[in-house]
């Protein structure tokens, strides 16, 4: 596992031993991989069939659509991220800690290294980036998807991989001395 | 801080001149990209709805199943020679579509003077627009 520098002192990116490519990396590409999005919407389109997602203008019959609807998006956070960046460079807001939200659940009482959560710019949005507050405006991306459920466990792909990867990374930083472990 | 930033940073590796360039890409071309990828999507959708596979497409085109599969990864810069003959092999018009909801089978306003009309191809509702304010030219 390794770290790779997104963009010096305000975002970094986790790289898996399993990947070939840094996380940041691979979730935009996944983002903008057609093959595997029209089959996402697919294989879920139950989770679409539901009222929150029809009024979001969604159809569980036109996965291709609902693969459009990422697309915008994902440009939007790529675009929105590039954005925070300028503004930290000019000290304007918002900025990174205003994107990023705590990640409770089982890390609510984390407060060094805690685990955050961010939303697409789209409302609703369908996107998350997930990552690890490592300092004041200063991120650690580790996984992202496209959530469709309420809850993190209630959506399919990032139930089997958000927390799992999340205590994976914490187990990483901690053997790398980059936490002493005692607030875990 | 329980815990050293610092020492973070020393470890992270910068990124190599491949990923780099694939970021800088992506922010540089953007908007044609995502227009690439949204026409994608609409022949994909209008492949199913018509019940025609990539090969027929292909020799509907006159051109080599792999420029179809290069089409619908939606990496492509297409010319207008391209979609006229998409439009032609499909009997749709790629260009005038400029919402997602006018295309997906609904009907909405697509834009000043311009208006969704509905027809039907082998069954399914495929949605085209037409130029109200050039109804009345000759």
């Amino acid at each position: 596992m390794e770290i790779v520098e997104i963009y010096k002192d305000w975002l970094y990116s986790i790289q898996f031993d399993e990947s070939d490519l840094n996380e940041y990396r691979r979730i935009f590409k996944e983002w903008h991989d057609l093959d595997y999005l029209v089959s996402f919407f697919e294989e879920n389109k139950d989770m679409i069939d539901s009222p929150f997602w029809k009024n979001a203008g969604l159809n569980p019959d036109t996965p291709e659509k609902s693969a459009s609807r990422v697309i915008e998006e994902a440009n939007e956070l790529e675009s929105y991220i590039r954005e925070l960046v300028l503004n930290m460079k000019s000290g304007d807001k918002p900025d990174f800690d205003m994107y990023f939200h705590f990640l409770e659940g089982k890390y609510k009482c984390l407060w060094s290294l805690a685990p955050m959560k961010s939303y697409g710019v789209a409302k609703p949005s369908m996107l998350r980036l997930y990552a690890i507050k490592l300092d004041s405006n200063c991120y650690l991306i580790v996984y992202g998807g496209i959530k469709l459920g309420d809850t993190i466990q209630n959506s399919p792909v990032l139930k089997d991989n958000v927390i799992k990867k999340i205590d994976k990374v914490l187990e990483f930083l901690r053997s790398n001395g980059i936490t002493d472990g005692d607030d875990l | 801080m329980n815990f050293d930033v610092r020492k973070l940073k020393e470890i992270a590796r910068q990124m190599t001149d491949e990923e780099r360039a694939e970021l800088e890409y992506r922010d540089k071309n953007r908007d044609w990209l995502e227009m690439s990828e949204k026409v994608a999507l609409k022949i994909r959708y209008t492949l199913r709805m018509l019940g025609l596979t990539q090969k027929e497409l292909a020799k509907r085109m006159h051109v080599s199943q792999a420029q179809v599969a290069k089409i619908l990864s939606g990496k492509e810069n297409l010319g207008l020679k391209t979609f006229a003959k998409l439009e032609k092999a499909l009997g749709i018009n790629l260009l005038a579509l400029d919402t997602d909801a006018s295309y997906f089978g609904e009907s909405d306003t697509v834009s000043a003077g311009v208006s969704p009309s509905n027809y039907s191809i082998h069954g399914y509702e495929i949605v085209t627009t037409v130029c109200t304010s050039c109804a009345n030219e000759p």
